[in-house]
This record gives C-alpha cells, sequence and structure tokens, in this order.
C-alpha cells in the first residue's frame, strides 16, 4: 500500500499544481511540499523495510485485464529501492533547482510530477505491462519539459527524444507482449527464470526488449538522441534526464531482462559488456574535445553508464552489485555536475570552456563542488561512483577480460578530460575581467548541491548503507542465473 | 592481540587528521591562520599515537611484539566477495607511520611562517591534513582495495597542493600533469588488483602470496599482474617513465614539496613494492624490473640534475634518483636496504626541500644563479643544507651513507656488477650536483640584490630545520651494520626485515660489511664534492666554458632527455587527434545519422503524401485494392480461382459498368 | 407433361425448381462489382451513392442466399441483412444531406471538384 501511495501522491501534486493560484512563490513552497512526502516515505521504507528487500515486499496486486493476466502488481525490491529512493530525491533536488524556469511554472512543476509518477513507477512495478505503461508515463512529461522549457534549440530536441525511445519503447513493448502471450501471464513474479520459454524463444523474446532498453540507456551507437536534449533542457529537467532517465533503460537490464530471460540473455552479455566499454571510451574521447561544458557532462554520463552495463553483463555478485550500485552514484553525480553547469552558466552567461576560467577564486563553493563532481566522475576513492566502478569493473574482468581490461582504462581517459575541463573551468587565470566580481553559490543554489554532494561522500564512504539493502535482491538474481 | 583501547588508538592515527580536515574544510574561512593550531594539535596527536604504535610493535608495550592486525567489513557480498578496511602494523608500516606524522608535523609547523598571508591559509592546512590521514591510511592497509583507495586520496591531494596556487597557469597545468601521469600508474595497477582478485578471490596481500605459493596464480599472468603492480608504484614514485611529472610538481608551495614530493606519498611506490614484497619475490622477472628501472631511474635523474638551473628542480630530480635506488634495493633483494634509505631519505630530503624553501622565502627567487653568498646571511640555512647535501651524498658517519652503503653494496654482493657500476656513478653524480647547488647558492659573491638583501627565516621555519638536520645525521646509526665493529646492534634490521618466505624464496646470504666497498663509495662522493668545488667555487668559469663546449649536452640534460617533448609529440598529440576524430565522428555520422532518419521520415511522408489526393475515389479505389490483395495472400492456395473470379467478375463489371 | 420434349421438360424443371447458391451468390458478385465500379469511376456524387446501394444489396443477396442455405446459422445472415437495410438507409440520410451541403457551397456534386482534404 505504501508503495502506491508513494508512486501516486506526485500525480496528486500534478493536479494541486494546476489548481493553485498564479502565484510563483507560493508553487515553489507548494510544490517543494509535495515532493518531500515521496522522499520522505521512501526514507521511512528504508529503516523500517531496508534489510528485507530481498524479494519484493511491499507489493500490491490489482487484477487489471483479467483475460490476459495483466495487473496492478507493484512493489520493491532491492534492485529497485535505489532507484526509487533517488526519483523522489532527485525530483525534489529538481525543484528546488528550477529557478531559470521563469513562465508557466505551475505546469512546469505539474510535469515534473507527472513524470515522478512514471520514474517511481517503474522501479516498482512487478508486471511488465505496468513496468511498460510507467516507462511511457515518464516520456510525455519529458518531452514537454524540453520541448516547451528549453532553449532555443529546444523543439527538434524534444522530437527527437521522442522518436528515438518511442521506437525503443514500442521495439520492448513488442518483446514484452510476445514474452506474455508465451508465457501467459505478465506478472514478473511468475516469469521468473524464463516463465518457460524455451531457450530459442527466450533469445527471440530477448532481442527486441535489450533493443529497446539500450536506446534508452542510450548505448553508442544508439545515443543520437541525448546531445541535443541534454543541452537544451532547462538545468531541473537535466537533473532528472541524466539521474534518473537512463536508469529505465539499465534497471530494464537488471531487473527484467536478466533475472526474467536468463537464458535468452546469455548469448547478449558479451556483447552488452562490450557496449559498455564502448560507451566508456567513446564517451571519454567525445568529450575529449567538447568546447561546450554541458555537453562534456553529458558526454561524461554516457561514459559512466558504460559500468552500469559491464556490470550487467558481468554475472557475478560483485559485478551485479556494482551495476546496481553505479545506477544511484551516477545519478547523484552527473545531478550534481548539471546543477552546477547550470549555475555557473547563469552567472558567468557562457557554457563555453575557453571562455570560463579561475572560477575557484570567485565561486570557491561553487567551483570546489564542480571539482567535487568531476573527481566523483573519475570515480575517485572515497566518492560513491568510485565504490560502483571498481566493483563492476572486477565483476566485468572476472567474466569478460579483454572488456574489463579496456573499462580500466577509462580511468584514465576520464582523468584526462576532466582535469582538463577543471583546469579550464575554475583553475587558471581569471578568464574574463567581469569575472572578478561575480559571486559565489547563493543559499538556494547551494541548498540543490549539498545534499547531492553529501550523498556522494556519504555512500562513497560507507557504502554497505545501500549495499545491504540491494544485496539480497541480487543474490536472489543469481540464484536465477546460476551465476556466484 | 590488542584490546578495543588500543585498536581505537590506531584508529585514530589516520582519523583525526581526516577529521581535522573536515573542521578545517568547513570552518576554514572563520579559523582563517588559527587553522594551522588545530592542524598541528592533530598531527602531534597522531605522531604520538605513532609512536605508540611503533612501541607496541617492538614488544615494548606490554602485550605487544607482534604484528598489530584488525579489520572490518566495508563492502560485504558474502560468498561473492568481501571487501575490508583495516589495519595492518608490522616493523615496516611501524616505522612508516612515524616517519609520515613526524616530517608531516615538521612541515606544518614550517608551513605556518611560509604560507603566513596566503588566501587559501586554512584551505591548505585542510587539504595537508587530508594528506597525512590519506597517507597514513595507506600506510596501514592490509589489502589493495584500502590501499588503491587512499593511493588515490594522495594523488588527490598531490594535485590539489601542487595546484594551490592555481592562478598561475604553470601551477595548474603541473597539477592536471602530475595527477594524469600517476593515474596512468594507478590503473595498471588497478589492473593488477584485478587480475589477484579474479584469481585468487581476495584483495588481502597475504592471502595473495598465498594462493599464489600454492599455485592458484603462477606463470605469465602472475607475473603481468606483479609488473602492473610495479607500474603503479613506478608512477606514484616518478620512476622511469613516468618521472616526468615530479619536476613540474615543484611548482607547488615548497613545504609541500617537502612533504609529499620527497619524504612521503614519492615513497608510496617504494612502500608498495615492500609491503607486497612475499608477492613480488615469487616473480624473478618482476624482481629484475624493479630493479634495473630502479638502477636505470637513478642514474638517469642525477644526469638531469646536474644543469637544473632552478634550485627546486634539482632537488626534485635528486628525489627521483634516490627514489631509483630504493627500487634498486628493493629490486635485487636488500629489502631492509631499501626501506632504510626510504626512512633516511625522507629526513633529508625534507630537510633539503626547508631548505630550499628559506632560501626562497628570504628572495623570492628559485634561481640558483640569482643567489650567491647566502653563507653569511642565512647560517642555519647553510649548515642545514651543507648537513643535508653530506647526507644524501652519503658520507660517513651521516644517515645516508648507511643506507647507501648498504644498497651499492649488495649490489656488487649479489654479482649485478652493471647495476653496481651505474650506482656507483649516480654516487659521484649525486654529491657533485647536491654540492653544486649549495657551493652556487651560498658561496661566492651575491649576484643579484635581493640575494644581499636576504636574511635568515624565522625561528618557526629554522626550528623544524634544526630537528630534521639533527635526523640527517643521526637517523642512519640505528642501522650500523654489525660487520663495522661498533658495539650498537643493528635495530633497523631486526625491526624491518623481510620474511622468512622471501629470504628462503629469494637465496640470498646475509649482508656483510665490506670496508672496501664503502671506502670506494665514500672516495667517489668525495670526488663529486671535489669536482663541484673546484668547477664553482675555485674556477667559476670552467663551468661556464664547458657548458658552451658540450652546449648539446647540456641542452639534452637540462631538458630531461627530451622526455616531455617526445610525450608531447606523441601520447598526448595522439590523444587530442582520437579526440578530435571521435567528436567529428559523433557529429557527422552519428548526428547525420540522426538527421538522416528524421530526414528520410519526412521524405516518405511526402512521398505518402502524394497519395492523399483528396479526391474520395482514389480513397475507395485503394480500400478495394487493399482487399483485393489481403484476399490474394490469405487464399494463396485458390490463387487461381481467386484470380479467375476476380477477371472474370472485373471483365463483367466493366462490361455492364461502362453502360451505366 | 405429355408431349413435350425430354430435354425441353428438363429445362423447364430446371426453370421452376429453387435455384442453387452459386447462382445467387454469382448475382451478388455481379451486383457487388457493377456497384464498385461505378463508384470509382463516377463523379456524380448521387450516382455514386446509389453505386454504394447496389454494392450494399450485393452482399445483402448473399447475406440472405447464405441464411437459406444454412439453416445451422439459425437465421443469423437474414438478420444481419436487415441490419445493414437500416444501416443503409440512415447512411442514405446522413450522405444525402452532407451532399446537399456540398452542393450549396459549391454549386457541384462533382466528387472530382471537392478536393479540400488533399494531403
Amino acid at each position: 500500500m505504501i508503495t502506491t501511495v508513494t508512486i501516486l501522491i506526485p500525480l496528486l501534486g500534478a493536479i494541486l499544481m494546476l489548481l493553485l493560484p498564479d502565484d510563483d512563490r507560493l508553487t515553489r513552497y507548494a510544490a517543494l511540499g509535495v515532493a518531500a512526502v515521496p522522499l520522505l516515505l521512501t526514507i521511512y521504507i528504508y529503516f523500517a523495510f531496508g534489510g528485507d528487500l530481498g524479494v519484493a515486499a511491499l507489493t500490491q496486486d490489482i487484477t487489471w485485464i483479467g483475460s490476459l493476466n495483466i495487473g496492478y502488481r507493484v512493489g520493491l525490491d532491492g534492485l529497485g529501492f535505489g532507484m526509487f529512493f533517488l526519483s523522489a530525491f532527485l525530483t525534489l533536488i529538481a525543484i528546488v533547482a528550477s529557478r531559470d524556469v521563469k513562465r508557466n511554472l505551475k505546469q512546469y512543476f505539474a510535469a515534473l510530477f507527472v513524470a515522478e509518477v512514471g520514474m517511481l513507477g517503474v522501479f516498482a512495478a512487478q508486471d511488465l505491462i505496468l513496468f511498460y505503461v510507467f516507462f511511457e508515463i515518464t516520456l510525455i512529461p519529458m518531452y514537454l519539459l524540453v520541448g516547451v522549457w528549453g532553449d532555443e534549440n529546444r523543439r527538434p530536441a524534444a522530437i527527437k527524444f521522442f522518436i528515438f525511445t518511442f521506437l525503443g519503447s514500442t521495439v520492448m513493448l513488442a518483446g514484452f507482449l510476445a514474452f506474455g502471450i508465451l508465457a501467459n501471464t505478465y506478472s514478473m513474479d511468475g516469469l521468473g527464470g524464463g516463465g518457460g520459454l524455451s531457450r530459442v524463444a527466450q533469445i527471440a523474446v530477448a532481442a527486441p526488449i535489450l533493443f529497446g532498453l539500450l536506446i534508452k540507456v542510450p548505448a553508442v551507437p544508439l545515443h543520437g538522441w541525448l546531445l541535443d536534449v541534454y543541452v537544451s533542457s532547462p538545468t531541473s529537467t537535466n537533473v532528472l534526464l541524466s539521474g534518473v532517465l537512463p536508469k529505465l533503460g539499465t534497471y530494464g537490464i537488471i531487473a527484467v531482462a536478466i533475472p526474467l530471460l536468463p537464458q535468452g540473455i546469455e548469448p547478449f552479455l558479451p556483447y552488452l559488456a562490450i557496449f559498455g566499454v564502448i560507451n566508456i571510451l567513446y564517451g571519454s574521447f567525445v568529450a575529449f574535445m567538447q568546447p561546450d561544458l554541458k555537453a562534456l557532462v553529458a558526454y561524461s554520463s554516457i561514459g559512466t553508464l558504460g559500468f552500469i552495463l559491464l556490470g550487467a553483463a558481468s554475472g557475478n555478485a560483485v559485478g551485479l552489485n556494482g551495476a546496481v550500485f553505479q545506477q544511484v552514484s551516477h545519478g547523484l553525480y552527473s545531478a550534481l555536475l548539471f546543477i552546477l553547469v547550470g549555475v555557473i552558466a547563469a552567472k558567468t552567461g557562457t557554457r563555453r570552456i575557453r571562455e570560463l576560467g579561475g572560477l575557484a577564486a570567485r565561486m570557491p563553493w561553487a567551483g570546489g563542488l564542480l571539482a567535487l563532481g568531476a573527481l566523483a566522475a573519475m570515480g575517485l576513492p572515497g566518492l560513491a561512483v568510485f565504490v560502483s566502478e571498481f566493483m563492476s569493473i572486477m565483476g566485468g574482468y572476472t567474466t569478460f577480460p579483454v572488456q574489463g581490461v579496456l573499462a580500466s582504462v577509462g580511468i584514465v581517459l576520464s582523468a584526462m578530460y576532466l582535469l582538463y575541463m577543471l583546469a579550464r573551468v575554475i583553475f587558471g587565470p581569471v578568464g574574463r575581467p567581469a569575472y572578478e566580481d561575480l559571486q559565489d553559490a547563493d543559499p538556494v543554489e547551494m541548498a540543490s548541491v549539498v545534499p547531492v554532494a553529501v550523498l556522494l561522500v556519504v555512500l562513497g564512504i560507507f557504502p554497505a548503507l545501500l549495499i545491504s539493502v540491494q544485496r539480497p535482491a541480487v543474490d536472489a538474481v543469481l540464484a536465477v542465473i546460476g551465476g556466484s | 592481540m590488542q584490546t578495543v583501547g588500543q585498536q581505537l588508538i590506531i584508529t585514530a592515527i589516520p582519523a583525526l587528521p581526516a577529521l581535522v580536515f573536515f573542521v578545517l574544510a568547513l570552518f576554514g574561512r572563520l579559523l582563517k591562520e588559527s587553522a594551522q593550531y588545530v592542524a598541528i594539535l592533530g598531527v602531534t596527536i597522531s605522531l604520538v599515537f605513532s609512536a605508540f604504535a611503533l612501541l607496541f610493535v617492538a614488544g615494548i608495550v606490554p602485550g605487544g611484539g607482534a604484528p598489530i592486525e584488525f579489520a572490518v567489513n566495508w563492502i560485504n557480498l558474502g560468498a561473492g566477495g568481501n571487501f575490508s578496511m583495516g589495519v595492518y602494523i608490522d616493523g615496516l608500516a611501524a616505522v612508516m607511520l612515524v616517519v609520515v606524522s613526524f616530517v608531516s608535523l615538521m612541515i606544518q609547523l614550517y608551513s605556518g611562517a611560509f604560507m603566513e598571508g596566503d588566501k587559501r591559509f586554512a584551505w591548505f592546512y585542510a587539504v595537508l591534513n587530508l594528506f597525512t590521514a590519506s597517507m597514513l591510511g595507506l600506510v596501514l592497509a592490509p589489502n589493495f582495495i584500502q590501499l588503491y583507495v587512499f593511493w588515490e586520496l594522495v594523488g588527490l591531494c598531490s594535485y590539489l597542493l601542487v595546484g594551490h596556487w592555481f592562478e598561475k597557469p604553470s601551477a595548474r597545468d603541473a597539477a592536471m600533469k602530475a595527477f594524469i601521469v600517476t593515474r596512468i600508474g594507478d590503473a595498471a595497477l588497478f589492473v593488477g588488483i584485478i587480475i589477484f582478485w579474479a584469481t585468487t578471490g581476495s584483495v588481502a596481500f597475504s592471502d595473495i602470496s598465498l594462493a599464489a605459493q600454492s599455485g592458484f596464480i603462477g606463470g605469465s599472468l602472475f607475473t603481468t599482474a606483479v609488473i602492473l603492480v610495479f607500474v603503479g608504484a613506478v608512477g606514484k614514485s616518478a620512476q622511469f617513465p613516468f618521472h616526468v611529472w615530479l619536476p613540474d610538481a615543484m611548482e607547488g608551495p615548497t613545504p609541500v614539496s617537502a612533504l609529499i614530493h620527497a619524504a612521503t606519498m614519492v615513497a608510496a611506490g617504494v612502500y608498495l613494492v615492500a609491503r607486497t614484497y612475499d608477492i613480488f619475490v615469487q616473480s624473478p622477472t618482476a624482481m629484475l624490473t624493479v630493479a634495473y628501472i630502479g638502477g636505470f631511474t637513478a642514474l638517469m635523474a642525477a644526469t638531469m640534475a646536474l644543469v637544473k638551473r632552478d634550485i627546486k628542480r634539482v632537488i626534485a630530480y635528486s628525489t627521483v634518483s634516490q627514489l631509483g635506488y630504493m627500487m634498486l634495493g628493493l629490486g635485487i633483494g636488500n629489502y631492509t636496504g631499501g626501506i632504510f634509505h626510504l626512512y633516511n631519505h625522507a629526513f633529508f630530503k625534507a630537510l633539503l626541500f626547508l631548505c630550499a624553501g628559506s632560501i626562497i622565502y628570504a628572495m623570492n627567487s628559485y634561481n640558483l644563479f640569482e643567489m650567491g653568498g647566502l653563507r653569511r646571511r642565512m647560517p642555519i640555512t647553510f649548515w642545514a643544507m651543507v648537513i643535508a647535501g653530506l647526507s644524501l651524498s652519503g658520507i660517513f658517519p651521516f644517515s645516508g651513507f648507511w643506507s647507501k652503503d648498504s644498497i651499492v653494496a649488495s649490489a656488487y654482493d649479489e654479482h649485478y656488477y652493471l647495476l653496481f657500476g651505474m650506482a656507483l656513478l649516480t654516487v659521484f653524480m649525486t654529491a657533485f650536483y647536491i654540492f653544486r647547488a649549495i657551493f652556487l647558492a651560498f658561496t661566492g659573491e651575491p649576484r643579484t640584490q635581493g640575494a644581499r638583501e636576504a636574511g635568515e627565516s624565522p625561528g618557526i621555519m629554522t626550528g623544524p630545520m634544526m630537528l630534521l638536520a639533527f635526523l640527517s645525521i643521526v637517523s642512519g646509526w640505528v642501522g650500523i651494520p654489525p660487520g663495522l665493529g661498533i658495539p650498537i646492534p643493528d635495530y633497523f634490521a631486526e625491526f624491518v626485515h623481510p620474511s622468512e618466505f622471501a629470504v628462503s624464496t629469494l637465496n640470498i646470504e646475509e649482508p656483510s660489511f665490506s670496508f672496501v666497498l664503502a671506502a670506494i663509495s665514500v672516495v667517489v662522493a668525495l670526488l663529486g664534492i671535489g669536482l663541484a668545488y673546484a668547477l664553482y667555487v675555485a674556477r667559476p668559469a670552467l663551468a661556464g666554458t664547458l657548458a658552451s663546449r658540450f652546449s648539446w649536452l647540456h641542452k639534452f640534460l637540462d631538458k630531461g632527455w627530451y622526455f616531455d617533448a617526445l610525450y608531447g609529440a606523441t601520447f598526448v598529440r595522439f590523444a587530442m587527434w582520437l579526440g578530435k576524430a571521435t567528436r567529428g565522428f559523433d557529429r557527422n555520422v552519428i548526428g547525420g545519422a540522426v538527421s538522416g532518419v528524421g530526414r528520410g521520415a519526412t521524405g516518405t511522408g511526402g512521398l505518402l503524401q502524394r497519395l492523399q489526393s483528396g479526391g474520395v475515389q482514389n480513397y475507395a479505389l485503394f480500400i478495394l485494392l487493399s482487399v483485393l490483395i489481403i484476399g490474394i495472400v490469405v487464399g494463396a492456395q485458390y490463387a487461381v480461382i481467386v484470380v479467375g473470379l476476380i477477371v472474370l467478375i472485373t471483365a463483367a463489371a466493366f462490361a455492364v459498368g461502362t453502360r451505366l | 407433361m405429355p408431349g413435350v420434349p425430354a430435354q425441353v421438360q428438363q429445362f423447364i424443371d430446371a426453370l421452376v425448381s429453387a435455384p442453387p447458391l452459386e447462382g445467387y451468390l454469382v448475382v451478388g458478385a455481379f451486383l457487388f462489382a457493377i456497384g464498385a465500379w461505378g463508384a470509382l469511376i463516377r463523379r456524380n456524387a448521387v450516382v455514386i451513392f446509389m453505386c454504394v446501394e447496389l454494392m450494399i444489396n450485393g452482399v445483402n443477396l448473399t447475406l440472405v442466399a447464405f441464411a437459406d442455405y444454412l439453416p445451422g446459422a439459425g437465421g443469423l445472415g437474414v438478420s444481419y441483412a436487415v441490419l445493414v437495410i437500416a444501416i443503409a438507409a440512415a447512411e442514405i440520410a446522413v450522405g444525402l444531406a452532407i451532399v446537399l451541403a456540398v452542393f450549396r457551397s459549391r454549386r457541384t456534386v462533382n466528387v472530382d471538384e471537392v478536393t479540400s482534404m488533399r494531403g
């Protein structure tokens, strides 16, 4: 019940937003209040049930379309909990960081909340069709958020986003339908371990599902839609776009494709690992020469997503735990970087790396936190990304040595372009005379980044906080696929 | 076995500086210059606790006498893997703990004056403490993952401290270079770690050693993994071919160079090899690699130091060279000698940097040729530097003599004659370049106004220098070899010694002290000092003549054998090119494909649009044709009948219809 | 009937006995085809409507014929035919109203000239 309540509260929030009078201040406070509720509920779930999420708990099962065996089945397990929490958390952060949205604030927040419904729902869905429905619910509000509130290039960007991800999800739906028809149920519980399908049938079903999910991630070379969308969106949309949306794809791979189609996914695993490595290397190299700060962060995000694919493909405890953990740490660091890029762009009026410089002297907090985010992105120990990256690479190496070694090269590459970026943006002589009297981040901006940074550090030092929750569920997946 | 209280004390050794870091990072702006007192308090307690650990391991504290060992789970995946954070203190680690916290304390005292008035004073102290915490954590590590965590963190601190004056582009670029170059080594180390983990299922040093002994991993894979770990050490310890970052790192504040780039962090590579000695000795190839890389680096860096004009860079190359000695010692099996040199080197090299810092503080110049005649104006600095120089040159009975002689002699004893020759040549050059620097700075007439007006540094700076100078003389006396005939036992060798397993695997004899070899190395060093005296005090004109006669050689050495140019032209340029190429690919091919899809959709739509003529009868025709096609497809087996019927009906309808 | 040749008798028998199913189907198909052809080539909207009626009635004839031929269906075909007739009536009512409206606004019932739905 509490799961359903958590998922639906943002929906009520969206309606509330539309009913409010036209007062920006009131709207912001109301949105903060609404967004806080799911977060508090997930924190309560963590403390009350956190150790007990090996199989989906807090479930609810309502028949929806009886003849097809489709149901409203939700529940939380350790695989989804981290992202469930992060969706609620980042929505709140996005609302705090939404100062660059000036027009139609109520509608903006309403769209944001509808997106949150979809995101929360995906990570709690225990039914394939419901998973798909929530998957698609995120799409429309995201399309609007980019297409209405983005920068001058927003319309083609939003359309690209829509076409690509819609194509992906349609193909995925075809796979789901075939799976459900063959297995005669859509309940993930009933489908565990292949739902009685033969190996060939599983492979045939797994292929479209994987393809659809990989577009969402996005795996290179299916990432064509990403750059324009990231660059055009407002900051607060970026937070969700990079922090949560790619994880719909990776979560689908980890929680749907692998445990439900263990034999079908198996021939694809080496390629999944290769996709991961390509993401890591390709993202780093493209980021290397990016003149635009936001584009650099976007490609860095593509790169670090590769570790999730690698870990997911590994099929062992270390790799899978790393992949599940990396979903959260990636969300944290990319949210941090995107907000700070937004802050810097708002203050200096440019995102071009060449025109920036020496910001650390004028904006020690914003600059320092940007450095923290960049260091997190390059996998510095003490920050959450390191934990998940080393586990993903370790797991990946154990199963696929070549891919594991190549992924380690990413450690060097990410250091190269991120340090180069830091050197050009926050260090060195002050880039322009006008920057001499820049103000540091104000309290609201700090409020949007400091919680994220704190979480990055805390999870980096005490990874067990999250690993203890996800481990039983990962063990259950391993039991299905017969890994160790 | 230790009590919980003792474990807490051990844990506090790295935890206190870490706490200080958080306090200073958050409240540094309020504390301003009083940040130093918080920092010094923290590191003093750490030093006391480190001393306690040393006494405990040495068996002087009741209940001690054995290595301290405990751990807590960090990431526990049950059967799938288990990574812990823990403590392992044997003699080696205990000595390192004391060295690190002592030098750190000295540096923090000294920095109070040196960094006075800096705008990021508190931040400087914060990072110094983060560094101290990380370095102590690294020393305590019982397994590879913990080591790697702190290994990276000390790299981060080095990055932040080298780039402390980041407004200067040179400091900023040096910081970036230092981090990236060491990170290449780190990645290799990481791959080595995962190879060990994947094959043995553990990351603990002792487990891996045991697993290798019992054959879980062996052959070329094992050698590869060991060499990869060594590549990590090479990066951190600035050995060939990764030595290029250390001279540039001198852009950082001088106390940082003393702490990080002389005494502690750069020694981490040597420490890593020593820590994992039981693993290294199982691979003769790896041991030879260590020895030859060390020997070559020692020689190469010494030649580079010969001609440098920047006092800090002379000392920096000297550090690279001395680290090479340590590697050489470890590689040929002289474990104790290598670590002994690390321990002595920490004091005299930190002192050299502090002396350089004192000069820089006094006259704000790094250039040796702008100094001169500082002996009378800065007597304490002068004498401290002479002591450090004698120690570095390995003159009896200064501390450097004992350890350097041990390494050089064992190269001869173990029949590595090539390495012995290289080491001896290095001894000569070492003595020459350090006394060249001393003579240029302190003797003769002042060459600039700055040198004429220089004055001695304040007591808070000279105090640590005098303490270190004292140690530079006596620190080696705890390791006097028994063969010398002095009735002082060799405490150091009793305390820091390789495991029995390593000794039996290497199968080396007990090193014996040889008066002949010791005399040779001292004489060679004295010759070096004499040559420096001849060229820079007795006949200063000669040095310039030589430099211009052999200008190509001079330039070759001054440019550091053109390594920077070589790497710039190959790796850096290649990476840039690859970055540009991928970006072009991303924009043109991937971006083109995306817009191609868009254009394709629009084009197809345009074609289909033509079908929508608006004429209702066209639509009806399409419907009819579609039905016919479906009928043909569905009724394929009746194709003949269907086609016949259609033809018949169409013909008849035509006949009738035309008349309608 | 005496005096009539056997062949003629057979022909008369065939004429007066119930015609075979195929006959109805062929006639229905002819009606449908004629209607379809007309609906496709005629330009006058009213004639098109008449042709559509022909098609509908062709289908109706088929339905009724099958209803007779397959008694097991319980007269379902007849009730369908009735339904179709009712729908056809409604369609004519709506359709003619549209044609009238088009004629009022454009002074023509030529469908080739009514192409405002062009894509």
